[in-house]
């Protein structure tokens, strides 16, 4: 063989190696992992590559030893070293991130007791969360989510607009596609919420990591409306609703048990129509004064003889609290055209509250609730004292009306109100209290209707019970759980010739006065010239 | 150094003396004037919270385009010139050359985003913005800057065509910001290439900054993305060198 033939074949060597080594890449990018086929390719590519350097090794020398072959290896070992070593920074910095909140009431930093809560988790948590475009919050639902992802990075959020996804949002069940949705399912176990807000989200997520479902009790045997009556005024929607958010529901007959059971993450009396026993009032309040959990809903008393006067009695003399004999009338917030019909937000204030941001919730023929005892500062020595909070309050244009003459010409004539006589609202609708030295709840509705199936699919009526709830059976960890303050931030401009006046500066003066420069330095440079 | 700072320096004048710099400036503020007019706009009328969020976020996408313009010549003017065979043969080091030309094009870039600052003072004088999301912001501003720079600046060094040079420069900003989040969406992409690209997404790190919070993660990213963009650079220019 001659040298030029061994160059010749030595070119068609190298050529080949090119096009199998093409082809392994090729079928690796293709099928997306190693195969016969590309294993193959890439051995051939080493085999001829291999022939080549037997058949040519002067060529092959000079070119290894070649300045270019030097210079070139160097900067590229260089090259690889330096992203080597950023490539082991950043995977440091992504396995131990750091992160500064530096928004003024730190929004973007989560609670220690969240942090907690996530500590509980194994596993990937995956949010999917359905934000109508109409309605703003979904960056700052992001933002929120974000948090939580920082801190547990298997989590997993998916954002979708139910107005513009019809078919992902009827297969996930959401059926308010005004308002946001938000899944977070853990396993086969799932909660839905309607507000990004870190109360809203730990507390679903402090419900997923629960191993067994709270059970809740409804006390039956004086006529309360049923759990299983599907009709206007039963509490079968609610009972569904309380199911698909991971509670166990059950009936309590105090007759006839000694004591509320011991699983009992809380007990809910709604509005008995005949008086309770001595003997139930005892069992349920010694529950109550035991640390447990109470939600008492009452409707105004058609005759007062037949309210429970020993649960009366324990609510004033233990709680400081009472339910007055009055159907509250609202004559600012009212869904019309009833004036017995008041309308009201929760209070943002109070932990039920702020989980519910610009929610509405409307009762029935509500009555007020008022504080007994005169309210007491709650100081570490006062600590035994139970808090009294409202959580729904009527407007200042409203009154608790006693007068059972002017009731009853509804609505032929509405009542007024009677100096000395009615209450001069604003007044409690719903309340509730809290004793901080034996953990026991109370939350207290003046009304029934609200949450019964004619109602409870209504505006925020059903979140109302269902938040309330929620606060009634949480785990100690997240009592102290609180958003941090939100400032209302805005910005305004009421006159158009400021608003002109800013478009002139920004927009054209602005980019006028950089061109006027460039102009300026132009010609100064053609005069210098 | 020394060298280093003479050369921002003089490049930093021929900027300031040649009309495109001022042009380019005079169409980045007045696009991104009238975003932040949008934006005040909506934020009074739906008394939302006042922030510079969006109209950050648009004038890094404004840079993505704009930034190549900037560097376009930087490199490969000299090229085109035969002055850089003369400025390689001088005692300056190709990083000193390198350095210098990225801080000049640096110094431009944030002449450009200086006067931009009205923009929250005027949150400031009509309403109560909160700062910390505001500094954040444009603290992710200027990092994105100096990656975004760098990009053009080896673009610059690929080729002695301005015109080539400002297209590989888009090319390049608009890999590290649309698409190296595409495979995120196809399923069948392996969960490493997700988290890897995931980690090279210029938005994913974007979007912290924007919020108001200053993550390590971020801040390391646009610093090494930077230093190995120049160093890449450096490595071309000393090729250019051993090649001749």
């Amino acid at each position: 063989m001659n040298e030029q033939q061994r160059t010749r074949i030595g070119n068609i060597l190298l050529a080949l190696a090119l096009v199998a080594l093409l082809v392994g890449i090729g079928s690796l990018l293709v099928e997306r992992r190693l195969t016969l086929w590309n294993e193959l390719a890439f051995g051939i590519a080493g085999a001829l590559l291999l022939a080549f350097i037997i058949l040519e090794p002067v060529r092959t020398r000079t070119w290894v030893t070649s300045r270019q072959v030097r210079y070139g290896s160097n900067a590229l070992l260089m090259t690889l070293a330096l992203l080597a070593v950023l490539g082991v920074a950043n995977f440091l910095a992504d396995r131990h991130p750091y992160r500064i909140d530096v928004t003024a009431n730190r929004t973007l930093s989560l609670s220690p007791q969240t942090i907690d809560t996530l500590h509980l988790f194994q596993g990937p948590i995956r949010v999917v969360a359905f934000f109508p475009g109409s309605i703003g919050g979904r960056e700052r639902a992001a933002d929120l989510l974000d948090q939580y992802r920082y801190h547990y990075p298997d989590l997993q959020v998916e954002f979708h607009d139910p107005e513009v996804e019809f078919a992902r949002a009827q297969e996930w069940g959401v059926t308010d596609v005004w308002r946001p949705t938000i899944f977070i399912v853990y396993g086969d176990r799932k909660e839905t919420i309607h507000a990004a807000t870190e109360i809203e989200i730990t507390s679903a997520l402090v419900r997923l990591a629960r191993k067994e479902k709270p059970k809740v009790y409804f006390i039956t045997g004086h006529g309360e409306p049923a759990l299983d009556d599907w009709g206007d005024f039963g509490l079968s929607t609610l009972k569904e609703r309380m199911e698909q958010e991971g509670l166990e529901v059950a009936p309590l007959n105090l007759l006839i048990t000694a004591t509320v059971p011991s699983d009992a993450r809380a007990v809910v009396l709604v509005g008995p129509l005949q008086a309770m026993k001595p003997e139930e009032v005892e069992r349920l309040t010694a529950y109550v004064d035991g640390g447990g959990s109470a939600m008492i809903l009452m409707d105004p008393a058609i005759a007062p003889e037949d309210e429970s006067p020993a649960l009366n009695e324990w609510l004033e003399k233990e709680w400081g609290v009472s339910f007055r004999q009055d159907v509250v009338i609202d004559i600012a917030n009212y869904a019309y055209p009833m004036p017995t019909v008041p309308a009201a937000s929760p209070i943002a204030t109070h932990p039920v509250g702020q989980g519910m941001p610009g929610a509405m919730v409307y009762f029935v023929e509500a009555r007020s609730i008022a504080q007994v005892a005169p309210p007491e500062e709650v100081t570490e020595t006062t600590t035994a004292r139970p808090t009294y909070t409202a959580l729904i309050r009527t407007s200042a244009d409203s009154w608790g009306e006693t007068s059972r003459d002017e009731l009853s010409r509804i609505p032929q004539e509405w009542p007024q109100y009677t100096e000395g006589e009615d209450t001069r609202g604003p007044l409690d609708l719903v309340a509730t209290l809290e004793n901080r030295e034996t953990g026991a709840r109370l939350a207290l509705f003046g009304d029934v209707h609200f949450c019964t199936n004619v109602a409870v699919k209504d505006l925020a009526n059903g979140d109302l019970f269902m938040n309330t709830l929620n606060w009634l059976t949480q785990d100690e960890t997240l009592i102290s759980l609180r958003p941090n303050e939100d400032i209302a931030r805005y910005v305004t401009i009421r006159s158009n010739l400021v608003r002109n006046a800013l478009f002139l500066v920004l927009v054209i003066l602005l980019p006028l006065l950089v061109l006027g420069i460039g102009g300026i330095v132009w010609a100064a440079r053609r005069v210098r010239r | 150094m020394r060298n280093m700072f003479a050369i921002a320096k003089r490049e930093l004048q021929s900027f300031l003396v040649s009309p495109i710099a001022y042009l380019v400036t005079a169409a980045f503020l007045l696009i991104s004037g009238l975003y932040f007019w949008f934006t005040l706009n909506w934020m009074v009328t739906y008394r939302d919270i006042p922030t510079v969020r969006y109209t950050v976020e648009f004038m890094v996408v404004v840079f993505v385009f704009a930034a190549p313009l900037i560097t376009m010549r930087l490199l490969a003017q000299e090229r085109r010139m035969g002055t850089l065979e003369l400025v390689l043969t001088s005692p300056v080091k190709e990083w000193e050359l390198v350095m210098g030309k990225f801080f000049a094009g640096f110094a431009l870039y944030l002449l450009m985003v200086l006067p931009t600052l009205l923009y929250p003072l005027t949150l400031e004088i009509f309403g109560n913005p909160d700062w910390g999301p505001i500094w954040s912001s444009y603290l992710g501003l200027l990092l994105f800057g100096a990656v975004l720079t760098a990009v053009g600046l080896l673009a610059s060094a690929l080729t002695e065509n301005q015109i080539v040079a400002a297209v590989l420069g888009v090319a390049g900003n608009l890999l590290l910001w649309f698409f190296a989040g595409i495979p995120t969406y196809d399923p069948s992409s392996s969960p490493r290439l997700i988290q890897i690209l995931k980690i090279l997404d210029l938005r994913q790190h974007l979007d912290t900054f924007l919020s108001g919070a200053l993550d390590t993660r971020d801040i390391i990213y646009c610093l090494s993305m930077t230093a190995f963009l120049l160093f890449v650079t450096t490595r071309i220019l000393e090729a250019r060198r051993w090649r001749a």
